[in-house]
């Protein structure tokens, strides 16, 4: 039953860590926004080549009845 | 309504111009995946694209970057804003593709809930005012957001309680494991060096939970006690405290019972219902106060440097400002322009426009109508009458009696109670057995502690507060949520309440011989013809026409209408003096409509064609849909409902008559309606009080408890405790307090609930019959009973 002073540190060491973990994320606001991270995932996010640029492109059409 | 538009070769249809661009838009970037997304993603809510087309050049000021941007240390600037229109996960993809693909934004990221995106950008790359351009081109206006002190405050603790949380929660989850141990060691025997050992273990992991993460009750107990009032965390310190204490001595003798497990478990369970508060606490502020944190708007002042925007805090009296139709005056001034007409339904209640001429004094706040005005700023910032109807509302805020909930009164009996109670049990067992006394006494203050009533009443005005956020009801914290449960006495505004708060159309009378096209015809007509003229009254008649007919001339004459030739015939649109000259006779049909509708205090305008009277349309703030049926649901409730307005006696007598209120007062000043409240007040009656105007705010903050729409003045939404979103209307507010009493009868069923297991632990405590595994059991069991009536709420 001696081996339950090796196990024991061992695990209050594990959990201690992750309660490390834990208060990081907490202190990086991590747990701010729980809901957008989880459907970001999911969004695909082939790089495009070009650059659009909106402003100059809203400005054409606004010049150029359509 | 709007008709739609087709455009030649595509399969979609448009609600409005404004759709149609952003469509266009974002098929040359390549972003119409976002149609296929929104689509795939199951959104429902298609709002119509509102593009403001504001100029955003302010933003690349170095003074503004410096107040609303974070310099970071490899010279990015982060900068968060609030967006106007997000309402779904497809549009944060959107947001951020777009921000992404531009070079220089390094890092963009939309929080959908809060809808307020951040981005960092380098400055020498791309330049701010064109990010924001682009945003809004796709119908996105940002609003930048300070971080303002009380924003980081709420964070801040946010954290912390995450923190004593989490490291409550691993201390009792660990303990626990080791408790499971001693309880089968007190069934089959365990060595007493591995006993020992896991009190020892068990002691040291009780220490931060007991220490760190406990400590916001034993600050509530010691403030409670130095202001002589008995709060709910006393008996909660005193029962950790004594849990603990007793846990440590056994530890130390060697022997007797150990209760580390049911006191973390207690701790952590009050710190998540803490969480729980906490969390919609701020998602209710969050839709009001987002609002609130937005930079101070930009103005358009004209100098000799040409048309400049500024900050608004930047103006100084002697300024000269220009401000667009639709847009608030910023600040009290002097007419400039020849003539402005102002709606100044904040200010006063009255939704028809008045009309100010050269040199007339111009208040802040009121809504420019139809032409660009020019004016020359007299008062500024906390001058401004604006400003002192602020301050005249937080003086009356300070007067308002703090509400003695009925929980703190409950919390004083209980600890008297139980203190007594552990008084006689600790006395009777040193008489009979004094070994078992202090476990005894100690046992009775730990099941006694009021676990229950800590995590029931916090979860319970959670929920309710959640349940009505998502009913675009927003209340401000759980002292809301009591105020607006023992309401007996409503009082509500007239305009943007119970109304719509705009002039529209609201009776129409033709000469019989018309038919319907022709009416509609005729109407287009007499748009098209207001809207050259630039009446305010066109406004009314503004959101009916989509395709107005062509106007070939026309001729406005002052004070009385317009005439002028639509589609080759001649109209005229104005008072009964203007038609009455253009026409052979005037229909008696329509000469008692008229009649009729001013006495119901609308103002009646004649349309005559090619010299004939032949419609009269009554303009007027058209009562809200649902009004009657809100009412209808006060009275049901038994509660005493009264109008009160700024607005003319037989306006608001009109409407009171016709939403069934009886009790109305018109033309009431700011301060008039301050003192309605207070007399109300002093009568014992408690009110509360549903308004939007800057005129309402006194009075918001002043009754027992202030609702307001969220589309309000800044002021009145400042004043209230609860916001309703533009969407819900006036039937909103029965909604609001029967949530409210719902919560609070709950609250009560649970506290009965909490009682009853106090009594059986008490009792069982003080027969000794209780031990550890008795504890550790009786605790959840109540925890949980009441947690789950407490969801409900």
């Amino acid at each position: 039953m001696n081996i339950i002073f090796l196990l024991l540190p061992a695990a209050l060491l594990l959990a201690f860590i992750f309660v490390l973990f834990y208060l990081w994320a907490a202190r990086t606001d991590q747990f701010e926004d729980l809901d957008s991270p989880a459907r970001r995932m999911l969004f695909d996010t082939a790089p495009r080549p070009s650059d659009p640029d909106v402003t100059a492109i809203a400005a054409d059409r606004e010049n150029s009845p359509s | 309504m709007p008709a739609p538009r087709r455009i030649p070769d595509a399969p979609q249809l448009f609600c409005c111009g404004g759709c149609e661009a952003v469509w266009g838009i974002l098929q040359e970037c390549q972003l119409d995946d976002f149609y296929r997304l929104r689509d795939a993603l199951g959104e429902n809510r298609k709002v119509p694209a509102r593009v403001s087309g504001k100029s955003f050049d302010y933003f690349d000021d170095p003074e503004f970057l410096r107040r609303f941007g974070e310099p970071l240390a490899d010279g990015g600037l982060r900068v968060r804003c609030f967006l106007d229109g997000v309402h779904c996960i497809a549009c944060s993809w959107l947001v951020e593709k777009m921000l992404l693909e531009r070079t220089g934004v390094r890092y963009a990221a939309l929080d959908v809930g809060k809808s307020v995106v951040e981005i960092v950008f380098s400055p020498a790359e791309t330049k701010l005012s064109a990010v924001a351009t682009a945003l809004d081109r796709i119908g996105y206006t940002p609003h930048p957001l300070t971080e303002d002190s009380g924003a980081a405050a709420v964070r801040r603790e946010t954290r912390t309680l995450l923190a004593r949380l989490g490291i409550a929660a691993a201390c009792t989850m660990n303990i626990m494991l080791l408790a499971v141990s001693q309880y089968a060691g007190d069934v089959t025997g365990i060595e007493p060096g591995i006993a020992a050992l896991f009190r020892w273990v068990s002691l040291g992991l009780a220490l931060p939970a007991v220490l760190y993460s406990a400590f916001p009750y034993y600050r509530g107990a010691i403030n409670g006690l130095r202001r002589g009032l008995l709060h709910m965390d006393l008996p909660i310190s005193l029962g950790i405290v004594a849990a603990f204490a007793v846990s440590v001595f056994a530890t130390l003798q060697g022997r007797g019972e150990v209760y580390f497990d049911s006191v973390t478990m207690l701790i952590a369970l009050l710190l998540a219902g803490r969480l729980v508060l906490q969390r919609a606490t701020r998602w209710a502020a969050n839709a009001g106060e987002n609002l609130l944190a937005l930079a101070p708007r930009s103005v358009r002042r004209i100098s000799d440097l040409g048309e400049r925007d500024v900050l608004l805090s930047d103006v100084c009296p002697g300024d000269r400002l220009r401000v667009l139709p639709g847009e608030t005056v910023p600040v009290d001034g002097r007419l400039a322009s020849e003539t402005a007409w102002l709606t100044e339904a904040h200010l006063t209640g009255e939704a028809a426009a008045v009309m100010r001429t050269r040199g007339d004094a111009v208040d802040a706040g009121a809504v420019v109508e139809r032409s660009v005005i020019d004016i020359e700023a007299t008062a500024v910032g906390e001058t401004t009458r604006l400003a002192r109807l602020a301050a005249m509302m937080r003086t009356a805020a300070l007067r308002r009696a703090p509400l003695t909930t009925f929980l703190d009164r409950v919390a004083g009996y209980f600890v008297t109670a139980v203190l007594a109670l552990a008084a006689i049990t600790l006395l009777i067992w040193l008489k009979l057995d004094p070994d078992q006394a202090l476990w005894n006494a100690a046992a009775l203050l730990i099941v006694a502690c009021p676990c229950a009533l800590g995590l029931a009443t916090p979860v319970a005005f959670g929920m309710a507060m959640g349940r009505a956020a998502r009913r675009g009801i927003y209340i401000r914290g759980q002292d809301g949520v009591e105020r607006l449960a023992c309401v007996d006495h409503v009082v509500l505004d007239k305009t943007g309440t119970l109304t719509e708060g705009k002039l529209t159309i609201v009776e129409q009378t033709f000469v019989p011989e018309l038919a319907a096209a022709e009416q509609q015809k005729i109407l287009f007509a007499a748009a098209a013809l207001e809207n050259v003229g630039g009446h305010v009254i066109a406004s009314a008649f503004h959101t009916m026409a989509y395709e107005p007919p062509t106007v070939s001339a026309s001729r406005v004459l002052a004070g009385a209408g317009i005439e002028g030739t639509v589609d080759g015939r001649v109209y005229a649109v104005g008072s009964e003096l203007l038609i009455a000259e253009r026409v052979r006779r005037i229909p008696e049909q329509l000469a008692t409509a008229a009649t009729a509708a001013a006495a119901r205090g609308l103002t009646p305008v004649w349309i005559a064609r090619d010299g004939n009277a032949i419609a009269v349309v009554a303009l007027g703030d058209r009562l809200h849909s649902e009004a009657q049926a809100a009412v209808r649901e006060l009275h049901d409730m038994k509660l005493t409902v009264e109008l009160l307005s700024g607005d003319q006696p037989r306006v608001v007598h009109s409407v009171a008559a016709q939403t069934g209120i009886e009790h109305s007062t018109g033309r009431a000043t700011p301060e008039a309606k301050l003192s309605r409240i207070e007399e109300l007040l002093a009568g014992k009656r408690r009110v509360v009080m549903v308004g939007d105007g800057v005129n309402d705010a006194a009075a918001l903050s002043r009754a027992m408890v202030g609702i307001s729409a969220a589309g309000a003045a800044e002021v009145a939404r400042d004043a209230a405790d609860v916001f309703v979103s533009a969407a819900r209307g006036p039937a909103a507010i029965p909604d609001a307090l029967k949530l409210a009493r719902r919560a609070l009868r709950i609250i009560r069923i649970n506290l009965w609930i909490a009682l009853a297991y106090n009594i059986v632990g008490a009792a069982l405590a003080m027969t000794g019959l209780v031990g550890p595994l008795v504890a550790a059991v009786l605790m959840p069991l109540s925890s949980i009973t009441v947690l789950l009536i407490a969801v409900r709420a």
